[in-house]
């Protein structure tokens, strides 16, 4: 049976109740698979010494208006030079320390950068891409993963009711979202992805009874910790 | 200067058109190159970095004997509107494939719908085509779904029968 349109001319495409829990909108699967692609931390320092190199290029004259030409073409050489200099010194210290952040602890800067992803995500509340109330039929659904989603121990003890979940990134890498729903109406998300302690630096781990490291960001609370071989990341508002 | 969210999403839409990472970020540096050329007056609009893009991959294409965007033929089915498209559905691990079988104009086209959420009147003043013109180019990316949805249903039912075979 074709699904009815709106107008009544367009045709959807058939799908059985078989395959009905394994499909999502093509508009968000296009999204996701189109925002997967990215260029990495190098690739980004390499684009933008070369918008501050040609920045270089771009030097305002303002010389007095009784200067000859060569003058002012001689006290335009020298201020590029001057230029050239503090823009390259300054791009070596930006080189420098994006580097000396992948040889020491970055733990601050990258829970921030997390919390305040999942924060967004939790704000933006995009539709769920399946409803489920266990997680069996998620497990089935997130295909697309390379670990599997578990049940949170330090999650369930909340009992909050699960309403279903979407396909996120966490630091482009593709995670879970799962939903749920407090008793008073509120929803709280739960994100799931595969830790890598060189990529998301050292977290607490609920197996070694270590608390949850809590952020407030953009008015929500993140919680981060590491459960399972999983980095979980539990967002909710703060009223 | 541009910033990192600003770098990718140019990034991604030369990915959509050239379908390949290392071509993506080569056609990036040279437009972006090009843009800097034009100097400071010309303020960061994504849009008008996209058209140089757009244009830079033209050229690419033509110097190596390739056509860009594929023509429309006269009489082509249309969509009647972009939601016809909203309401469309997808086995999320179909999507990579279906990326793959459309052509650059429809990628395109993809990427403003889906990234830069446009209508498709919005997409013909974009790229200054017919209307018509992407609403065939819509109907090709539905029924380019349909037809690996089709495949992908044909491939498991001849699985089945090859086991009921045994």
């Amino acid at each position: 049976m074709l699904p009815k349109s709106r107008r009544g001319a367009c045709q959807g495409v058939i799908m059985n109740n078989k395959t009905d829990k394994m499909n999502t909108s093509f508009k968000q699967s296009a999204k996701q698979f189109i925002e997967l692609q990215h260029l990495d931390d190098e690739q980004l320092i390499r684009f933008e010494h070369l918008l501050v190199d040609h920045m270089v290029e771009e030097l305002p004259v303002g010389s007095s208006p009784t200067a000859t030409r060569t003058e002012q073409t001689g006290d335009l050489s020298n201020a590029k030079v001057r230029l050239r200099f503090y823009v390259a010194l300054v791009a070596s210290l930006i080189l420098i320390v994006t580097m000396s952040l992948n040889f020491y602890p970055q733990e601050p800067a990258m829970s921030w950068k997390i919390a305040d992803e999942v924060a967004m995500n939790h704000i933006n509340m995009k539709p769920l891409e399946i409803d489920a109330q266990r997680i069996e039929p998620l497990r089935e659904y997130f295909t697309e993963l390379n670990f599997s989603i578990v049940k949170s121990n330090l999650f369930s003890k909340q009992n909050y009711q699960m309403l279903g979940g979407r396909y996120c990134s966490i630091q482009g890498v593709i995670a879970a979202q799962i939903r749920y729903q407090t008793d008073t109406g509120n929803k709280v998300t739960l994100y799931e992805v595969g830790y890598d302690a060189e990529r998301y630096g050292e977290l607490p781990k609920a197996e070694s009874s270590e608390q949850a490291l809590e952020i407030y960001v953009r008015g929500v609370r993140v919680a981060i910790w590491v459960e399972k071989g999983l980095l979980m990341a539990e967002v909710q508002s703060i009223d | 200067m541009l910033s990192r969210q600003q770098l990718q999403g140019l990034y991604r839409y030369c990915f959509c058109l050239t379908r390949e990472r290392g071509s993506a970020e080569d056609l990036l540096q040279t437009s972006l190159e090009k843009w800097i050329r034009r100097g400071k007056e010309v303020e960061y609009s994504h849009a008008y970095i996209r058209k140089i893009i757009r244009n830079q991959f033209v050229d690419d294409c033509r110097r190596k004997q390739k056509v860009a965007f594929d023509p429309i033929e006269e009489y082509t089915p249309v969509l009647l509107d972009e939601t016809c498209l909203e309401t469309l559905q997808i086995q999320h691990h179909l999507i990579e494939q279906v990326f793959n079988l459309l052509n650059s104009a429809e990628r395109e086209v993809l990427y403003l719908w889906a990234i830069d959420g446009f209508s498709a009147s919005e997409i013909s003043e974009d790229l200054n085509q017919p209307r018509g013109t992407i609403l065939s180019r819509l109907h090709r990316i539905r029924q380019k779904v349909a037809d690996a949805t089709e495949e992908q249903k044909r491939r498991l039912s001849g699985g089945h029968h090859e086991q009921q075979n045994r």
